[in-house]
């Protein structure tokens, strides 16, 4: 078999004038730089030279109650009030986020793409899971702020008594439960870790419970569990159906997040209604 | 030809003069080898100064040193908490158990609590007129509450609930003879539910 050996034309380096030749930073682009740098720098200069006059408002001693973060955030905030805060600020946010971008990989049914509430039961189960999602979330931010036990209490007179007061919220099943004394000090690491003034050597079991146990339990037990029961009701029939019941159930749970910390939570982030909230400075003997 | 030989000497002695004069100047190699080598030595050698300054402790005053607090500030066994804004502590004063909501057996005293929530660090302040514990803590009016995530705290600094670790950080305190106290600031002890028992006695 013969080989043909095509010969490639020999590129030479193609000479331009200077007319034909465009610059891959425009002009415009290069004005605007020098611009950013001399403000960039009389900023700095001027920044050396001029304290901001911000005083008092710059005091960290001097907390306004309740402090909020920007309104798009509370969501977030209010998950603080509940459990760990590298979980709540840093570990949720991150894994919920991996799992709605594997939404695609998990769902590869490619007939009825883009298509809104493209399954059978898709209306239902979106209006299903939101009505969980909200109706859940409330539940579960009502109990861990005592007011369950506390409308029981001021409204039926029912109390649980000693044997019920670890039920309060979630912090009781730590402080209220006869814990035994080993169990709040488990060894499972041969070597002690300490970072940053924390010891990884020691399990402390009724405070990690409370602040990591209940509350995984409850995101992914009650996701699971939603999914399981509407998949036993016949509802849930391909994977889609369970995105669409996993990602209604979170707008919702998102959504009752968001509008509790904005609109519900007053000082002491206690909640209390919308028309209740007020906000004070925390200037020192004005609260 | 021999009108050649004093101005080829001539020659020979400019061309001599001038390779001296160019050996006495700073060839441009061995300017940047300096300047690079100044340059470095000046850097790491402040970075080094920076990090030695470390260990040359001042000693501070207000918040980060020792901060008397004269008997007029110091409340009454019972009364609400007064806020040391220079120390960044509230200065409670227990009557008996007051407080002690885990029931380790506090016997009152002063306690100095450092201010800063051990959960994310927001400033806690003293809410005399929050009951919302009533449920589990029935007739105990007055808590610190966090305004960041409402961590609730007792009296004697007691975390009762929400997401703080541990209960509030304590200050080492001691009194002297005029009755006034002396906080060292820079001498904070984790929380623990043996808050009430770190308290001193003072009788004012």
């Amino acid at each position: 078999m013969a080989t043909a050996v095509v010969a490639r034309p020999v590129s030479r380096t193609q000479t331009r004038s200077r007319e034909e030749e465009v610059l891959v930073w425009p002009d415009l682009v290069f004005i605007e730089f020098i611009a950013a740098m001399l403000f960039t720098i009389t900023l700095f200069l001027l920044s050396f030279l001029v304290n901001a006059p911000l005083l008092d408002q710059a005091n960290a001693d001097v907390t306004p109650n309740p402090s909020k973060a920007p309104w798009y955030l509370l969501n977030l905030q209010e998950l603080l009030l509940h459990m760990n805060a590298a979980m709540a600020g840093v570990i949720i946010p991150t894994i919920w986020l991996v799992i709605m971008g594997a939404f695609p990989y998990f769902d590869r049914e490619q007939h009825g793409q883009g298509v809104w509430f493209g399954t059978e039961k898709a209306v239902r189960l979106t209006i299903v899971s939101a009505v969980v999602g909200f109706v859940g979330t409330w539940f579960l931010i009502l109990w861990d702020s005592g007011k369950i036990a506390f409308f029981l209490h001021g409204w039926f007179g029912l109390s649980g008594g000693d044997s019920l007061r670890f039920l309060e919220n979630v912090r009781s099943v730590q402080t209220q439960l006869p814990w035994p004394e080993w169990s709040r000090n488990i060894t499972y690491s041969p070597v002690n870790i300490v970072i940053i003034g924390e010891d990884f050597q020691h399990l402390d079991f009724p405070a990690w419970l409370v602040e990591q146990g209940i509350p995984t339990m409850a995101m992914v037990g009650m996701s699971a569990m939603l999914i399981f029961s509407l998949w036993r009701v016949g509802w849930v029939v391909t994977r889609r159906d369970a995105l669409i019941v996993l990602f209604s159930a979170f707008v919702a749970a998102y959504g009752v997040l968001t509008l509790t910390g904005t609109a519900f939570r007053g000082q002491g982030q206690e909640l209390v209604f919308p028309w209740e909230l007020k906000v004070s400075e925390g200037i020192p003997g004005q609260e | 030809m021999t009108q050649m030989q004093p101005s080829a000497g001539a020659a020979a002695r400019r061309i001599e003069h001038a390779r001296q004069a160019e050996a006495r100047k700073l060839s441009r190699r061995s300017f940047l080898r300096v300047s690079v080598f100044a340059g470095l030595t000046l850097s790491v050698g402040a970075m080094a100064a920076g990090f030695l300054g470390f260990f040359n402790l001042r000693k501070p005053t207000g918040f980060g040193g020792v901060i008397t607090v004269v008997p007029a500030r110091v409340p009454k066994a019972g009364e609400e908490p007064s806020r040391i804004s220079e120390g960044k502590f509230w200065l409670s004063n227990l009557a008996g158990a007051q407080g002690d909501v885990a029931g380790v057996g506090g016997t009152g005293g002063i306690l100095a609590l450092y201010w800063k929530c051990p959960h994310l660090g927001c400033t806690v302040p003293w809410n005399p007129a929050f009951n919302g514990a009533a449920v589990n803590f029935p007739g105990i009016v007055g808590w610190f509450r966090c305004p960041c995530h409402g961590s609730t705290y007792s009296r004697a600094g007691i975390r009762v609930y929400g997401p703080a670790p541990r209960p509030m950080d304590t200050m080492a305190v001691s009194v002297n003879s005029d009755k006034s106290l002396n906080v060292n600031t820079g001498v904070i002890t984790s929380g623990g539910p043996d808050n009430p028992l770190r308290a001193k006695p003072y009788s004012g």
